[in-house]
């Protein structure tokens, strides 16, 4: 810093000074020294200062040239990768290299989600969405992106285990034969296929006194049980948001990962899309103590206490007296059955009444708000089941697909009250913690290895079925429960045909057929139930938090959720939306409480309540209400041999039984100790203005102007043709356009793009020093005040410019333009200087520092797409728009003569989406979606101003007209 | 200094004649088959067509190898003692698969796409040479990517009829610069240009 040329200097200051409001980390925001390094520092991703002399060198370089004449050596036939090996005999719907789609279903919390699954020469490799699927409609998540890396992850349960040593089925068969018969009680997670439920029923006749148990830790079913009390029947609430105008949020989770995230996210994005184009948009107005993503979206947020909300659940319609609640008092002021008023899963039961009797009153009800009996099956819950096994109760526990002995509040004593049963099963994909207090432990089938049905969150029943053979000895749910109830046990396929062939109507085989195909029961979604509310509905007078005390919320992890993908290496190394934290979890703290306590994030803090307490790393996290912390679960596993081990801390350590999602009282101390937090917030900053374009609705568009066909490339074809350049086919334009109204941050599409271009992860280390590999990126700005600011989520791909810098820094012309408007990355042309990374201004560029790929286990190479190279190091890698896929569909498209219809080319991220916030296509195709969207009035470019003409664009976020809502 | 000069030029000159070489690039190298598959015998003798046993080469990337099963449609009647088809036989009956040696393999950064080429009119033998005439199967051309752009640039004179492409004796007729100047616009070929576009083969 102190070479700098002092003009520099100032023009830097004057740089940062137009930055305007946006902000990403409170680093910046304050502007303080260590931020400015990374940010003036042209490789912050390169190794500091750890030079090598040249004895040193030398040393190297004559190892490494020893080595290179031995590796001649080889015999090349030698080599297993030149072996041909074909079928013995090749099953008629096999096509080797070519790709094969399965309808199937992903899992969040027993709840389905439609989905296509791909598959090259017999394994799945990647998950998309399913767009005929009602529910989902083509939307996926990052639980179900993630999933194949699960499928093949090397850490799953491969073995019976027998107290903790590998045994065999043979010696399962007799004990399971033997079970007794009474004290039998079985543990699952929530429930939602219908066969598995008859399966259940089924054995609850066999043995009449068998109790069922469910256990969901980021679900209270609050939402429910409020139902039950405002409406005398349990009851699941969706949402039309077509029919709103106004949506309020009290700490409401329609956006936030979950059952529920797809088909709400997608149905809110196409509603509010709607809104827009008539001119009146959909508002939400959201208050939230700790930040979500549905918070995140808020168009008027408040950052309020937990007990502010619960009060204010029981006061609205009528406001209170800031700005917020009276517009909000406003907005519900004339109950005609266009507002609808949300709470999130986490939220209470009597928060949950509160909003079912506020929705009644505002004539919601079969309007905006639908309400559908209860998609996943009730059953008796975990505190039973530990009263239970405490009183002797329990002869035999059989736990399936659950982890309670981790993720259950350490207060409900599940572990202890364990060890007073005689006899304890376990199946899970994993031999995790609960499998090592069982005496048995069966491994469980994967979902894309297994037959099975299951429910979305609106009723749907969705089928899963294998794309492959069972990887390891693994067996489904219903396999095991037939091992319990039949005498000749059956396998899934059985099972299930069994189950629907009595209940499809028709000719079965047929109607079957057709269900595999579209992967899902045709009109099978849950039907209105009509409701009457039920008396009651009091206003209980929330616990305040005392002077000097915090209020704990629990929430689930936003990525891992419940710790149900806690070893899975992409959803650990993807930055959670809001705080862009990998590898870790942290205790969130508010800006006000940080510096009234002195708190800088990393301080490991020490909280405090009934006895029970928890240490974790703080984290400054803006928008947290003032006099709160919030934790999340899934994280601070003690199972060794994981890959989540000794990662995070464990929130269950302190997390209530009732009410297991808030603590109103809890003390809060530093420890003295810090622990290094790995954030990507602020890798990769963009110095510029105008990043983020908010869009009134009705006011002067803030898009760019004139932005249509005359600036697509198009000079260089001409320039590099060829004597025989006879150009007989019209060249397209492939581009982009990201909404980033319709953007939720939800991260679909970053494990959509690192699953199809076989991303490598980097570990912890490696991301701190800014090694990321992701090559989409999502950018979080904060704008305003860091108590309550305004949240921009930015997905960030290669721009594909057409005036493209890093062409011109290249030395050796490894990346280049090709006809088509790609910037193409040429990895066996790369020498990796790095230089194009030095001149991208959108920090798109990615660098194999290390060899990434190299020693992965057998089994995760198998998940790699056979159609993209894998990066070695020394490599510069970048987005390339899936140009596999363009080369597929062109390649389809020359051998059928027919041009590439529009959507045909789908690049990975625009699959994966939820809210259709991606178009691609090709923009010299006048009909195309991507070309009409690059002329919406909203249509920018980022840092358009440089000139290097971005075929990614961006339409600006609406806002709703000023005046009142 | 000359003589070091010369030293330098003389390596650099070795170093070039290996790069090419058949040591390197393994034309004209037949490595050693689970079989000793022939197929002069079974293309130029018998008349069998490519597609019989490469049954992916229209419409995948890969042409594909024939699965046990295709060489035991004739092999469970003809020669079904040989002494030398005792691997085709025991694949069979213990569900092995043959492990076959690559004869043509190409960097992992590159991807070839079989069904195009053979859609677009380049006949198989104009990369696997005369395989009619191949006792052992070897590899007919170095497959660099000179080879592949010195097609890619100009493809014309390349360029046969579609009822020519799977002729393995297909040999340029005279007039191929006209002919082949027909066949891009008949066959929809994009320009030498485009057709050397990074991307074409590198993903």
């Amino acid at each position: 810093m102190s070479r700098e040329h002092p003009g520099l200097a100032t023009l830097r200051g004057r740089l940062s000074a137009q930055h305007g409001a946006l902000w990403r980390s409170l680093d910046q925001l304050d502007g303080n020294d260590a931020f400015r390094r990374f940010l003036h520092t042209e490789f912050p991703n390169a190794s500091p200062g750890r030079g090598v002399d040249r004895r040193a060198f030398l040393r190297l370089m004559a190892a490494s040239l020893s080595l290179a004449g031995l590796a001649g050596c080889d015999d090349p036939d030698d080599d297993p990768r030149s072996k041909e090996i074909p079928y013995v005999e090749q099953p008629r719907e096999a096509h080797p290299g070519q790709v094969m789609r399965y309808a199937s279903s992903t899992l969040i919390d027993g709840h389905a989600n439609g989905v296509t699954v791909l598959t090259r020469d017999g394994r799945p490799i990647k998950i998309e969405g399913a767009p005929a699927h009602p529910w989902s409609r083509g939307g996926t998540d990052i639980a179900g992106q993630a999933s194949v890396l699960d499928f093949w992850d090397p850490f799953r349960s491969q073995a019976v285990l027998r107290l903790g040593r590998p045994d065999d089925w043979d010696s399962l068969r007799p004990v399971i034969e033997a079970l007794p018969r009474d004290g039998l009680h079985l543990l699952t997670g929530p429930v939602t296929s219908p066969s598995l439920l008859a399966q259940i029923r089924g054995l609850q006749q066999r043995f009449p006194g068998l109790r069922w148990h469910v256990h969901a830790p980021a679900d209270a079913f609050a939402a429910r049980t409020g139902a039950a009390r405002a409406f005398g029947q349990p009851l699941d609430m969706l949402y039309d948001f077509s029919q709103a105008r106004t949506v309020v949020s009290l700490d409401g989770d329609i956006l936030d990962p979950g059952p529920r995230q797809v088909g709400l996210a997608s149905r809110w994005a196409e509603a509010r899309r709607a809104s827009a184009a008539r001119g009146t948009l959909l508002t939400l107005h959201a208050v939230a103590p700790t930040p979500t993503l549905t918070s995140s979206k808020a168009d008027h947020l408040l950052v309020a206490a937990q007990s502010d909300i619960e009060r204010l659940a029981h006061r609205l319609p009528d406001g209170g007296d800031d700005p917020w609640q009276k517009r909000v008092a406003q907005a519900l002021a004339n109950a005609d059955g266009s507002t609808m008023v949300v709470a999130g899963a986490w939220q209470p039961v009597s928060v949950h009444e509160a909003v079912h009797r506020l929705n009644a009153r505002l004539g919601n009800l079969g309007r905006t708000v639908l309400p559908i009996a209860p998609v996943a099956a009730q059953a008796e819950d975990l505190p039973a089941l530990v009263q239970a096994m405490q009183r002797g109760q329990v002869r035999t526990l059989v736990m399936l697909d659950v982890n309670p002995v981790q993720d259950a509040p350490s207060s409900l004593g599940f572990a202890q009250a364990l060890e007073r049963v005689p006899m304890k099963l376990h199946a899970g994909l994993y031999a995790d913690e609960t499998a090592a207090a069982c005496d048995w432990h069966i491994p469980l089938a994967h979902p894309l290895e297994s037959w099975g049905d299951a429910r979305a969150a609106d009723g749907t029943i969705g089928l899963i079925q294998p794309t492959i053979l069972p990887l390891y000895a693994g067996r489904t749910v219903p396999e095991i429960l037939s091992l319990l109830t039949d005498a000749q046990p059956q396998d899934g396929q059985t099972l299930l045909r069994a189950y629907w062939r009595t209940r499809m109507g028709g000719n079965f085989d047929t109607a079957w057929h057709q269900a595999l195909l579209q992967g899902f029961i045709a009109d099978s979604q849950a039907g209105p139930v009509a409701v009457t509310s039920a008396p009651g509905g009091g206003s209980p007078t929330p616990p305040a938090t005392p002077p000097g005390k915090v209020d704990v919320l629990f929430r689930p992890d936003p990525v891992l959720r419940d710790g149900a993908g806690a070893n899975n290496a992409w959803l650990q190394e993807l930055p959670k939306p809001l705080t862009r934290i990998v590898w870790d979890n942290a205790v969130l703290v508010s800006p006000t409480l940080g510096k009234e306590l002195g708190i800088v994030a990393g301080d490991v803090l020490r909280l405090e309540a009934d006895g029970r307490a928890v240490e974790g790393p703080a984290w400054i996290m803006p928008g947290q209400a003032a006099r709160s912390v919030t934790l999340t679960l899934g994280y601070g596993r003690s199972n060794p041999d994981m890959l989540a081990t000794g990662i995070g801390y464990d929130a269950a350590l302190l997390r209530p039984v009732a009410n297991s999602f808030h603590i109103p009282s809890a003390s809060i101390t530093r420890t003295g100790r810090r622990h290094q937090l790995v954030t990507t917030q602020d890798h990769n900053t963009m110095e510029g203005h105008d990043l983020v374009r908010v869009q009134q609705v009705g006011a002067a568009p803030v898009g760019d102007k004139a932005d249509t066909a005359d600036r697509l490339y198009g000079g260089r074809a001409a320039s590099g043709s060829s004597p025989a350049d006879t150009g007989t086919t019209a060249t397209r334009a492939w581009g982009m356009v990201i909404d980033l109204d319709s953007c939720i941050g939800c991260n679909a599409c970053v494990v959509s793009c690192q699953a199809e271009n076989n991303i490598a992860v980097v570990g912890r280390e490696q991301v701190a020093e800014g090694r990321e590999m992701h090559w989409l990126r999502i950018d979080r700005y904060y704008e305003g005040d860091a108590a309550s600011p305004a949240t921009h989520f930015q997905p960030v791909p290669c721009m594909h410019c057409e005036d493209a810098p890093c062409e011109v820094g290249c030395p050796v012309e490894a990346t280049v333009h090709d006809h088509e408007g790609l910037n193409v990355m040429v990895y066996n042309r790369c020498i990796g200087t790095r230089a194009c990374s030095g001149y991208c201004p959108y920090k798109v560029r990615r660098f194999n520092y290390l060899d990434y790929s190299a020693g992965a286990a057998p089994q995760l190479a198998e998940q790699r797409n056979p159609d993209v190279t894998v990066r070695a190091r020394g490599v510069m890698e970048k987005c390339t728009y899936c140009v596999q896929r363009i080369a597929e569909g062109r390649i389809d498209s020359d051998k059928t003569g027919n041009p590439i219809s529009d959507g045909t080319v789908r690049t990975a991220c625009q699959t994966a989406c939820p809210t259709q916030a991606i178009s691609f296509g090709d923009l010299a195709d006048a009909t195309s979606a991507v070309r009409a969207k690059r002329q919406d009035p909203r249509n920018y470019s980022l840092l358009g101003d440089l000139g290097v003409k971005p075929r990614t664009t961006y339409l600006a976020k609406y806002e709703p007209a000023a005046g009142p809502a | 200094m000359l003589s070091l000069l010369l030293l330098v030029g003389a390596s650099a000159l070795t170093l070039e004649l290996l790069q090419h070489s058949s040591y390197i690039s393994r034309v004209g190298i037949a490595p050693e088959q689970p079989v000793p598959f022939s197929h002069k015998h079974h293309v130029g003798e018998l008349g069998l067509d490519c597609r019989y046993c490469h049954t992916g080469v229209e419409a995948s990337a890969s042409a594909g190898l024939p699965p046990t099963h295709t060489c035991m449609t004739c092999h469970s009647q003809l020669w079904t003692g040989a002494a030398m088809l005792a691997p085709v036989r025991d694949s069979l009956a213990h569900d092995m698969p043959l492990a076959w040696v690559r004869v043509n393999r190409l960097p992992d950064y590159v991807y070839f796409n079989h069904s195009i080429h053979v859609a677009k009119g380049v006949g198989c033998s104009s990369c696997h040479g005369a395989i009619d005439r191949m006792q052992l199967t070897a590899r007919a051309q170095n497959l660099s990517m000179q080879f592949c752009l010195d097609c890619h640039r100009n493809p014309a004179m390349r360029l046969r009829n579609p009822d020519q492409v799977w002729n393995t004796e297909w040999m340029p007729p005279a007039d191929q610069a006209a002919r082949g100047k027909a066949l891009l616009a008949q066959y929809h070929i994009r320009s030498g240009a485009q057709l050397s576009d990074c991307s074409v083969c590198h993903r």
